[in-house]
């Protein structure tokens, strides 16, 4: 038999952890939302962030080094009818149609075109698949430290999370993963389908 | 129509119809024979470029290719010029589930030298089509060759 005192002692240990986990979450939820990883130095841990440079037009941004599977050169790809402007069409990749997202809609930038290509593809992955992101450069993996990355002052792109100064400028961290999944809910925010194209259900 | 014989028994040859407004292809062996519009007397043929492209005025080559779809005779309008594709299982990619909604017709992509080139249309999708064209009425109003 469990006395009241007994009780009365262990909700309050109980309350007082989950005061600790809801501060600590607080204190961390920026580092989650820039997916910062914790790396073991021998006397502690730092916080870093691996980037992988990229230039769409003229715009560098950051992207998430730890989903970017393979950077390949200038892909020929095939539109499909219908498609958002977002997702225009589809590579060839190992084996498997991967569809292309062309961050360029959402930025404002001069959107791909029917055959035409950039100079790089990077293969993502993104809501448990894979998707192709073509853009014009792309430039060694960036580690950026936890005071390296800040929020968003200077720049102003849509789905940007953080920004870090590199080659002498302020880049924005653009969450792929975000956008990827609002493409696919139908709930982009800068475009409408270009042609009409329907909201999406999944990826394969 | 000249084919491999091997490609014709693996099933992977396509007939394919390339014209500027779209360009799509079926998969060789459902094609029973192939006619001239201007000797065709059969039911009105499905015309398949207002559904996976747009349809222009002044293509001068009119074809109907005559599908056999489990028994059933499916005509076609193919504009445009025609030609054998050999192909192999692994140079027909899968679409990708979030364009299904969009190309509701295309079953495959065909490769052709490593890049994504040709839509292979499911001939029992394009017989349902013919049988009941609303249901891929909105599939008319996105045409691919305007992007």
């Amino acid at each position: 038999v469990i006395g009241r005192d007994a009780v009365r002692q262990t909700s309050m240990v109980f309350a007082a952890h989950w005061v600790l986990a809801s501060e600590a979450r607080l204190a961390v939820s920026f580092a989650e939302r820039v997916f910062f990883r914790a790396e073991a130095n021998g006397l502690g841990c730092t916080m870093t962030r691996a980037l992988v440079p990229a230039r769409i037009g003229q715009v560098w941004i950051l992207l998430d080094a730890e989903i970017v599977r393979e950077i390949l050169g200038a892909e020929l790809w095939l539109p499909i009818p219908g498609a958002r402007a977002e997702m225009p069409g589809i590579i060839a990749w190992r084996g498997r149609a991967v569809p292309i997202v062309d961050l360029a809609a959402p930025f404002g930038l001069p959107q791909l075109e029917t055959g035409e290509s950039r100079a790089r593809t990077l293969i993502a992955n993104v809501a448990e698949s894979v998707v192709a992101v073509p853009v014009d450069a792309a430039r060694e993996v960036h580690t950026f430290s936890a005071g390296e990355l800040g929020p968003c002052n200077v720049t102003s792109l849509p789905y940007a999370i953080a920004e870090a100064a590199l080659f002498e400028r302020m880049l924005a961290v653009v969450d792929l993963p975000q956008f990827v999944g609002e493409i696919l809910g139908g709930t982009t925010r800068e475009l409408q389908g270009r042609e009409g194209g329907q909201g999406h259900a999944g990826l394969a | 129509m000249p084919g491999s014989l091997d490609a014709q028994k693996t099933g992977t040859a396509l007939l394919a119809v390339r014209s500027r407004s779209a360009s799509w292809s079926v998969p060789g062996t459902a094609v029973a024979r192939i006619e001239r519009l201007s000797d065709w007397a059969g039911d009105a043929p499905l015309d398949v470029a207002r559904l996976v492209g747009s349809a222009r005025a002044g293509e001068t080559e009119l074809r109907v290719l005559v599908l056999d779809v489990a028994g059933q005779e499916l005509p076609l309008l193919a504009r445009g010029a025609l030609a054998l594709i050999e192909s192999s299982p692994e140079r027909l990619l899968a679409m990708p589930a979030v364009f299904r909604k969009n190309a509701p017709l295309v079953d495959r992509v065909a490769l052709i030298d490593g890049a994504p080139a040709l839509f292979v249309l499911s001939p029992p999708r394009l017989l349902e089509a013919w049988r009941s064209p609303q249901r891929l009425a909105h599939a008319d109003s996105v045409p691919l060759s305007s992007r």
